[in-house]
This record gives structure tokens, C-alpha cells and sequence, in this order.
């Protein structure tokens, strides 16, 4: 009736179409690749941030011209977008088609499934001496700003997000009502070593911070620092004046501390922390290797978890994690102290699609099984149709020799 | 014999890191030593070992990169290391099998020394560690330990130097000068290991010794160690007999450390409280040290001690060896240990993947002559061998899960064995669909492809091909899907890829024949397996996302061979649907099936040679050169197929 619609089902159709499908393919192609092969001199950290997880990156063509290309985020938002419209609305429902329907509906709940771990799943870490007992644990690599009320033993967080907005030669000032000063944080650093100041009003406290190059194959292993300045808005910090200036360092001591309105405060830059929903303690931990060998045959960790006063002995190995409230805690590490204690480390992961990709991987191959069974079924009816045909054929001439 | 007491010291060496290592250069010194001056003993005739002899060393059990293995594996991962394959000659150039030149090395050192057994690639390490050339020899060839004596000095010097090195930045020359010496030393180690039990002494001829062994009779080494307390007593009285014993003491010790390479005595405790064997050398440095020492680990070395007494009589040496075998089998046995050798010795016997090739590669051969005589006999038997090779490719395997405990993939070896079998099995499922002896003439070559790679892979990595696994990999509940399922992805992609190859090439080289039915029938048989290989592929891919969340705590990590099975995915996706929306005919599906092909090895072998991530468990040295010529000969392919398609393309249009 109107223009409108013969155009909005060309850009439907173009959407949905096959040719968009290899375009993306051939572009995940690429990404994934250059992804790969990148690895040898990034971190995989990195890799991720530059070339799966950004809309766009750039390739420099013969080492000088930079080419955009799309990111893993743009690809995967347009793979969605051609399977939705492509391989679910627009397809026409049938016999031959419900197995490829089934597959990308499970393809879509993949994608459902990863997208809710992007978004709502925390990991990080533990680590625990035979006999300790934890119940947070710590991001690998996003750090935070912990203010602490030392006597009432209340937290202020400011979380990374914020922190980095300091970088770039930029202040911020951070402001709460629930605390008597402002928080202005400068020259936030990804990664940083805490050296003597070389002279007065250089650095803070007597240290300066020295900017580093990021851990080029960790990015976990990069050390995050930054000043405050906190300014006690009625003047009344720390020996009467109105600021104390001090220096955050991820690798410091002690935190930095100050007096604002008769109350001591901690500033102490952490990397980030989630809490657990129980307490895990660590009984044991077992290092076993192959008898003359140095290769390992088991690592797990004998640990006891407490919820509300209720005690359960589980052991952790590394194809067995412990699942309880949403949070998974995996073995991945074990060694031994310097003063000779043994650890163990833990991955812990709070992601509330941890089973998704089980489901979706039993409607994907349900689904492909399906529709290449039916193809190959039809495929031989018909050759045997095609044979019979055939052996027809073959018979009825000599038939009408023999008769002449 | 063999003096009891340390015999000729080599020259001091220049550094010395600790006594081990000052035992190990004294043990290189003092066989390269008798290796120059033993020319008596190299031209005695070889007597050869008795069948029955050899058979018992074969089956004998040790415990070797933590689990037990007969003697016999240990003798052909030896072999393959020092000269590239499972087998010798003599100095004369009789052939020899592994365990035979073992058992001389072991038992008859002055005679294996002169065998030509040590591989050099490129006689230009012979020339960096300065050794004259020897007559007749060619740039690549054999040498015994008697030929490397004259550069014994250089060639540890050099070869220290050269493993400071980092290893990206040596030549192969270096390489080859440092691996010379390794084998050298592997050789030795080997070399003195029963050196203790080759001795006596005559009580007479030391001062005093003659009150510990009034009846004159020689003194064997194990009879030394029983009596180490009482020597030990003697060192502190003032006796003749006092400076004898603390000779003697060290002596032990000294010969004791040489016997440490090969773990041989199964501990008297049981496998749970002591899961490690014994070597002698731990055996003889805690009865020197007068530890309690086990009935049973003295008695393996005084079975030893017969052994090495009868070496130059093989019949009486079988008898002396079968004693050492029931030994250690029984106290084997008796921790629940070694009840799989004897069928390991069968495997090593039976060859399976070597022959398969053979019967492989004969039955391509064989078909690949039916194209133009057909006889109907001459099919049956390319099928024959086809299916006997077939057969003998899947007993291995099955042999291997059983010695195992194991699926059929768990390395990277055995991903080679299961796909050779895969492909060439689906080749004759699509045969008996089709029945057009395209896909059977495919079964055969994919078969001989798959298992030369793996006895390349063998020979290049030269170690335990059954080595035990890292802890994240003890599942079998994954390695039997997750694996399993790539595995047969990889299969599929690879087979589709040959098929493909009959569609590109088949149109440069018989055009007459690849055009109607064939060309349509070949691209159904490409387009099938793809289908399948893409069902594989996605779940196995997915599995491995599972498994790693179930391990590391992520689902996708993008670690290279989770990337590496992700491109293999998404090259079968655009090529499905390419050919779906009309983007690929017959011809540009084929190509996209042929760089599918390229992507697995990419996937399966390129991404280990990158050295990163979790799943560099496949160490590939050596492996580059195959991969690059692989992708060259495919890319070739493609660049024929695709010139050929176009000139086609312009003739058709220039003829309308």
C-alpha cells in the first residue's frame, strides 16, 4: 500500500540474508585470527579489550595506514541480529527447516546466555593458607578505592570505573554526604612502581609514583596507583589544615590514613572484592605428582564451607568445583609459601548463567542432528529412487532387443 | 672384569657443579676412555642374544615418566631418539632390534660402543666440536660411540656452551651439537647403570679385607653392601683394614650413584604408601649409608650380578635375566603393578600404525590402478588391504585404551591415530551410500595421510607415547566427549577436504570425467561430510566451553585452540551458508571445504607452535616444516582450481 513496507522488507531481507551471514562469518573470521595470532605480544587481557570485546579496532595496513575493522561486539550484536531476523522471523516453518530453526534458537540462547555473563558475572580470586578462612574474594585485574571510617569500621567504596576517569593528567573530586571531606584522586595509573620522591612537592608523603608499561602477558599482574587529596570541607583535617595529600599504591603496606573532623580515615586502593554468600576454610591442600616425575596428577583442596553455622566438608579437584549460592570455586593454583606454608588458589566465579551453555549445547546439536538426519534420509530415498530408476531403464532395451 | 674400584679417572673436568655431576663427567671420561682403547674387545664376534633373552628383557617391567612400561618401550623411544628409528645394526651392519642393542649397552658395553647408533643430521656438528671426518661417512649418517671418542672434550664444551643459549636463537648446528651430547649422555647413563654388578674384588689384594671375607673367595659388590655396617665399624679402629674400608665405602657410593637412570626395583611396600620404584642407586646408597635395606631390593641386584657375570655366555645370561624378571615381576605383582606389560610387549610387537600405513598406502596403490584396468579382483583387493589396515588402525587404538584406562584421544599423538582411522572409516560409509569407488579410493589415501603423520610425529618427538596425563586432564568423562567430538570434527573437515580436492584437481587433470553425475556426486559426498563435520565441530566446541568452565571457571576463555576450533566452525558456516544463499556452487564450496582443511591444521598443529595459552600441552618441535608445506601444496591447490576455473569461466563466456 505504502513505499514504506516493499523497503522495509528489502532491509529485512538484507538483514536476515545468507550474504550477511558469510560477510559476518568471514569478519569473525579475521577478528578471531588477528585475535590469536596477537596473543604472542599482548595480553590475553588486552586482546580481549582491543579486539573482541570493542566495536572497532584498527589494522595497520603495510605497518603504516590504519584500516577499521569491525570488533567482536559489532559482529556479534550483527550476527544476532541476521540469526533473529534470518534464521527465526523470517524463516518459514517446516519439516525441512525446523531442525535449522532449533539450532539457532539454541545459537540465540548461547548468546542470550554469554550476554548475561558479561554483564552480571563477577571473578576473581582466593587464596587461602591451609587453615584460613575467607569470605570475599578479589577481582584479578579491576581495582578500588576502599574509605574507611577506621572506628566505626565502615566502608566507602569508589569503584574503577570512577578511579580511571583520574588519568590523562585529569583530577577528580569525588563528594559524599556521608563523609565530612572530599576525595580529589589524580594521576591514576593502570600499572605503577612506588619509588623515593627525588624532592619536596614531588609525589606525596615522600613517594613517587612512576608510571609503567603494562604487564605485556598479564594484565593481572599490573599494579594500580593513583593520588588523593582529601579536603576536609570545614577545615578540619589532619593538623588543622584543610588537605592531606597521599599516594595509593595496589602493592602498599599499609593503607594511607588521616584525620578529618576528629576521626581517623584509611584510603586504600584494593583490588576489587565481592563477598560469598558462606565461608570457605581450608583444611587441606594436596599436590600430587606422577611417582618420578614432576608432572602433577592432582591438585585439589579439602575445604570446609559454613553458612549460618551449618558446616559441609566438600573437596575441590580441578574438573570438580564447588557450586553453591551462585558462586563457583574452582582449584586453580597450589604452592608453597616462602616460610613454608601451603596454599591453595582458588577462581571464584558469581555467574548466573553457568549452566546455560550445557542447555544450549544440547538444543544446538538436537537441532543439527535433526535436520542433517532428515537431509540425509531424503537424500537416500532419492538415490535409491534414482537407482531404481535407472536399473529401469537399463532393463527395458535389452528387453526389446531380445524381442526383435 | 671390570676393576671394583673406580678405574681410569678422566681428565679433571673444568666445572664442576656438585658430585653428581662430577660422577656424570667421570662416567662420560671413562667410557669414552674405554671406547677408544677397547679394539680387542669391538672385533669379537657379536654372539648374538637368545630369542628367549631377549623376549624376558622386552617384557621386563619399570617405571619410567610415572607409570610402568615393559623395557621393551623404553628400548624403542631410546632408539628413535639416538637414531631415528626403532632399530640398529652392529659394527658388521646386522640388524638389531631395540631391546638386543639395549641389552648390550647394558650388558656388553665394549661391543655396543662400536655400533653405529647416534644419528648426526649434518656432519657440520662434527665439524663444531672438531672431529675429523670419518671415511665413507656422508653429510647425514651413523656413528658409534668409538667414532665420537676423539672429540669427547669438545663436544661437552660446545655443547655447554651452546645450552646457555636461548633456544630461538641457536642454529641447527647448535642444536645438533647439543643434542649429539644429550644422546651421548642418555647413552652412557645407560652405559655404567650396571657397572656395580659387572666388579669383584679379591679380598686378598686389599689390606685387612680378608678378616670381613676369611675364604678368599672374590668379593661381589652386593656382598660389599650387606657388609657396609661392619665396614663402616672398621673406619674408626686403627686396623689395616680402617683406610680399606673407607675406600671401599666411597667406592660404593661412587659406583652405587652411575646406577640411577632406569627405575627397576618395585619397592617391597605397597603402590599406595610408595609410589615410586627404586633405582639401584638408591638401593646401594642407603645401605651404604646403613639405612634398612629391603631383602628384596638386594636380591634384584644380586640377580643383576648374575647377569652381568654370564653376559659373554647369552644361554647362561638367559637364565641369569629370566631370575631378574620373575623378581621384579613378583614383587610387582604383588603391589598390583605391571599386569598390562605383557600386552604392551604385544602391541610393540604387532606395529599396528607402521603396518597400517603400509597396507594403507598398498591398497591407494592398488585402487588408484583399478581408474584404469578394473578387474573386479584387483578391487577386491585394494578393499582387502584397505580393510586389513582399517582393521590393524583400530586394534592399536583399542590396545592403547585398555593399556590406558583412557578414551582413544588424551594426546596429541594419539589425535593423529584416531583420525586416520575416522576419516578413512566415514570414507567407506560414504562409499556405501554412493557406490561409485570415489570415496573408496579416498578411505585408503586419507588412512596412509593420517598415519604418516603419526609415525612422523613419533620419530620427531621420540619420547613415552603413552605418558601420563597433567591433573586438569584426568577426566574421561571429557576426554571422551569434548575430545572425541573435535577429534571427529577435525576427521570430517579433513575427509571433506580430500573430497574436495577430487572436485578442484579432478577438473584440471580429468575434466572429461569430473563434469554430470561424477562432479555432482563428488560435491553431494563434500557437502555431507561438511554437514557432519559442522555437528562435531559446534558441540565439541561447546563441550570444551563446558568443560573449561568446569576447570577454569570460564566458558570462553579465547585461549588459541578454543579460537582454533572457533575458526574451523565459522569457515564451515560461511561456506553451508554461502552455498545456501547462492554465494558458492560446486567450485567455490570445494575451495571454502579445502581451506576448512587448512584451518584444522591450523587448529590442531599450528596453534601448539605458538607456545601460549592453556592447551600447549603437544610440544611440536620439528612440526613447523610439515605444517608450511602442507598449507603450501593446499594453497597451490586453491590457486590452480581457482586459474583453471577462471580461464574456464572466460572460454564458456567467449564461446557464447
Amino acid at each position: 500500500m505504502t513505499p514504506a513496507r516493499p523497503l522495509a522488507n528489502r532491509v529485512l531481507r538484507a538483514l536476515g540474508s545468507f550474504h550477511l551471514a558469510v560477510g559476518i562469518f568471514a569478519a569473525m573470521f579475521v577478528v578471531v585470527f588477528i585475535g590469536t595470532m596477537q596473543q604472542r605480544v599482548m595480553s590475553l587481557h588486552d586482546v580481549q579489550q582491543r579486539y573482541f570485546e570493542s566495536v572497532v579496532f584498527t589494522v595497520p595496513l603495510f605497518g603504516v595506514v590504519p584500516v577499521p575493522l569491525p570488533g567482536g561486539v559489532t559482529l556479534i550484536v550483527a550476527l544476532t541480529v541476521n540469526l533473529l531476523v534470518g534464521g527465526v522471523l523470517r524463516m518459514r516453518l517446516g519439516r525441512s527447516t525446523a531442525g535449522v530453526l532449533v539450532t539457532h534458537v539454541g545459537i540465540l540462547v548461547l548468546f542470550v546466555g554469554s550476554a548475561v555473563e558479561w554483564w552480571a558475572s563477577d571473578k576473581g580470586a582466593v587464596r587461602l593458607r591451609e587453615g584460613e578462612t575467607a569470605s570475599v574474594f578479589e577481582s584479578y585485574t579491576d581495582w578500588e578505592l576502599a574509605i574507611v571510617d577506621v572506628a566505626a569500621r565502615r566502608e566507602h567504596v569508589v569503584p574503577q570505573d570512577d578511579l580511571v576517569r583520574a588519568g590523562d593528567g585529569r583530577a577528580v573530586t569525588f563528594t559524599s554526604s556521608a563523609l565530612p571531606f572530599d576525595v580529589v584522586v589524580s594521576s591514576w595509573l593502570r600499572n605503577a612502581d612506588a619509588r623515593r620522591s627525588p624532592g619536596p612537592g614531588i609525589g606525596a608523603e615522600g613517594v613517587v609514583l612512576v608510571p609503567l608499561p603494562d604487564d605485556p602477558k598479564q594484565a593481572e599482574a599490573n599494579v594500580a596507583a593513583c593520588y588523593v587529596d582529601v579536603r576536609a570541607r570545614d577545615g578540619s583535617g589532619r593538623q588543622g589544615g584543610a588537605s592531606a595529600k597521599g599516594v595509593l599504591w595496589g602493592r602498599a603496606e599499609t593503607p594511607f590514613s588521616t584525620e578529618v573532623g576528629g576521626k581517623a580515615w584509611a584510603f586504600e586502593l584494593r583490588r576489587r572484592s565481592f563477598a560469598l554468600p558462606f565461608t570457605v576454610r581450608l583444611d587441606r591442600a594436596v599436590a600430587r605428582e606422577h611417582p618420578g616425575t614432576k608432572i602433577p596428577s592432582e591438585y585439589s583442596s579439602y575445604v570446609t564451607r559454613t553458612d549460618g553455622g551449618a558446616e559441609r566438608a566438600v573437596h575441590i579437584t580441578m574438573n570438580a568445583p564447588l557450586r553453591e549460592g551462585g558462586v563457583t570455586l574452582y582449584q586453580s593454583s597450589y604452592g608453597k609459601e616462602a616460610d613454608g606454608a601451603v596454599f591453595s588458589g582458588f577462581a571464584v566465579v558469581r555467574n548466573p548463567s553457568d549452566r546455560v551453555p550445557i542447555i544450549a549445547c544440547v538444543i544446538i546439536g538436537a537441532g543439527m542432528v535433526l535436520h542433517f538426519l532428515l537431509k540425509l534420509v531424503r537424500h537416500l530415498g532419492s538415490q535409491s529412487a534414482r537407482r531404481a530408476a535407472r536399473a529401469r531403464l537399463a532393463s527395458r532395451p535389452a528387453a526389446h532387443g531380445s524381442a526383435a | 672384569m671390570s676393576p671394583l674400584v673406580t678405574p681410569v679417572r678422566p681428565p679433571a673436568p673444568r666445572r664442576r657443579a656438585g658430585l653428581l655431576v662430577a660422577v656424570a663427567v667421570a662416567a662420560v671420561g671413562v667410557a669414552l676412555a674405554v671406547a677408544g682403547t677397547a679394539a680387542g674387545a669391538s672385533g669379537a664376534p657379536a654372539r648374538p642374544w637368545p630369542a628367549d633373552a631377549v623376549s624376558i628383557a622386552a617384557r621386563l617391567p619399570i617405571q619410567e615418566g610415572g607409570r610402568i612400561m615393559p623395557l621393551a618401550t623404553f628400548a624403542d623411544v631410546l632408539l628413535l631418539r639416538l637414531n631415528h628409528k626403532k632399530g640398529g645394526t652392529d659394527a658388521e651392519g646386522n640388524a638389531l632390534t631395540p631391546t638386543e642393542i639395549l641389552l648390550d649397552i647394558l650388558l656388553r658395553p665394549e661391543r655396543a660402543q662400536t655400533y653405529p647408533i647416534f644419528v648426526v643430521d649434518d656432519d657440520a656438528v662434527l665439524d663444531a666440536v672438531g672431529m675429523a671426518h670419518v671415511a665413507g661417512k656422508n653429510k647425514r649418517d651413523r656413528y658409534s660411540l668409538t667414532d665420537l671418542y676423539g672429540a669427547r672434550d669438545r663436544l661437552w664444551d660446545r655443547a655447554d656452551a651452546y645450552a646457555r643459549l636461548p633456544r630461538a636463537k641457536r642454529t641447527h648446528v647448535e642444536d645438533g651439537v647439543v643434542e649429539l651430547r644429550d644422546n651421548v649422555r642418555a647413552y652412557l647413563d645407560l652405559r655404567w647403570y650396571l657397572e656395580f654388578a659387572r666388579g669383584a674384588l679379591d679380598p686378598k689384594s686389599a689390606p685387612g679385607l680378608i678378616e670381613l671375607f676369611p675364604d678368599g673367595k672374590p668379593v661381589r659388590f652386593t656382598q660389599l653392601l650387606v657388609a657396609a655396617p661392619r665396614l663402616r665399624a672398621a673406619t674408626t679402629t686403627s686396623g689395616e683394614l680402617a683406610s680399606t674400608a673407607t675406600q671401599l665405602l666411597e667406592s660404593l657410593s661412587q659406583q652405587g650413584a652411575l646406577a640411577s637412570r632406569l627405575a627397576s626395583i618395585p619397592p617391597a611396600e605397597g603402590a599406595e604408601k610408595v609410589p615410586t620404584w627404586l633405582r639401584p642407586s638408591e638401593v646401594i646408597e642407603a645401605a651404604v649409608a646403613g639405612a634398612p635395606v629391603a631383602d628384596e631390593s638386594l636380591a634384584v641386584l644380586r640377580a643383576w650380578e648374575a647377569v652381568a657375570a654370564a653376559a659373554d655366555e647369552p644361554s647362561v645370561a638367559t637364565e641369569a635375566l629370566r631370575h631378574v624378571a620373575d623378581q621384579v615381576q613378583a614383587l610387582a605383582e604383588a603391589r598390583g603393578e605391571g599386569g598390562k606389560v605383557g600386552l604392551e610387549v604385544f602391541l610393540n610387537r604387532l606395529n599396528p600404525f607402521r603396518r597400517a600405513l603400509w597396507g594403507y598406502l598398498l591398497g591407494f596403490l592398488v585402487l588408484a590402478a583399478t581408474w584404469m584396468w578394473r578387474p573386479r579382483w584387483l578391487v577386491r583387493v585394494g578393499v582387502g588391504l584397505t580393510a586389513a589396515a582399517l582393521l590393524l588402525n583400530v586394534a592399536g587404538i583399542v590396545i592403547r585404551c585398555v593399556l590406558r584406562d583412557r578414551p582413544p584421544m588424551s594426546t596429541l599423538y594419539e589425535t593423529t591415530l584416531f583420525i586416520a582411522a575416522f576419516a578413512a572409516t566415514a570414507a567407506l560409509v560414504v562409499e556405501w551410500i554412493s557406490r561409485r569407488g570415489i570415496a573408496l579410493a579416498v578411505a585408503p589415501f586419507v588412512g596412509a595421510l593420517g598415519l604418516f603423520v603419526s609415525n612422523r610425529y613419533e620419530e620427531i618427538h621420540a619420547s613415552d607415547t603413552m605418558p601420563q596425563l597433567r591433573a586438569v586432564l584426568d577426566t574421561n568423562f571429557w576426554l571422551s566427549t569434548h575430545v572425541t567430538c573435535i577429534g571427529i570434527g577435525y576427521a570430517a573437515t579433513l575427509l571433506a577436504s580430500a573430497f574436495a580436492h577430487v572436485t578442484v584437481l579432478g577438473r584440471i587433470v580429468a575434466p572429461r570425467w569430473m563434469r554430470g553425475e561424477n562432479e555432482t556426486a563428488v560435491a553431494r559426498m563434500t557437502y555431507g561430510i561438511v554437514c557432519f563435520a559442522l555437528v562435531f565441530s559446534v558441540v565439541g566446541t561447546i563441550l570444551g566451553g563446558i568443560w573449561a568452565n568446569d576447570s577454569w571457571g570460564r566458558f570462553w576463555g579465547w585461549d588459541p585452540k578454543e579460537n582454533g576450533a572457533l575458526l574451523i566452525c565459522l569457515v564451515q558456516l560461511a561456506a553451508l551458508h554461502g552455498r545456501m544463499g547462492g554465494l558458492f556452487r560446486t567450485f567455490g564450496f570445494a575451495q571454502m571445504t579445502i581451506f576448512g582443511g587448512m584451518v584444522v591444521a591450523f587448529s590442531w598443529w599450528g596453534v601448539n607452535l605458538l607456545e601460549i595459552g592453556l592447551h600447549s600441552y603437544g610440544f611440536t618441535k620439528g612440526v613447523w616444516t610439515g605444517l608450511l608445506l602442507f598449507w603450501g601444496v593446499e594453497a597451490a591447490a586453491m590457486v590452480a582450481g581457482g586459474v583453471h576455473w577462471l580461464r574456464a569461466r572466460e572460454a564458456a563466456s567467449r564461446a557464447a
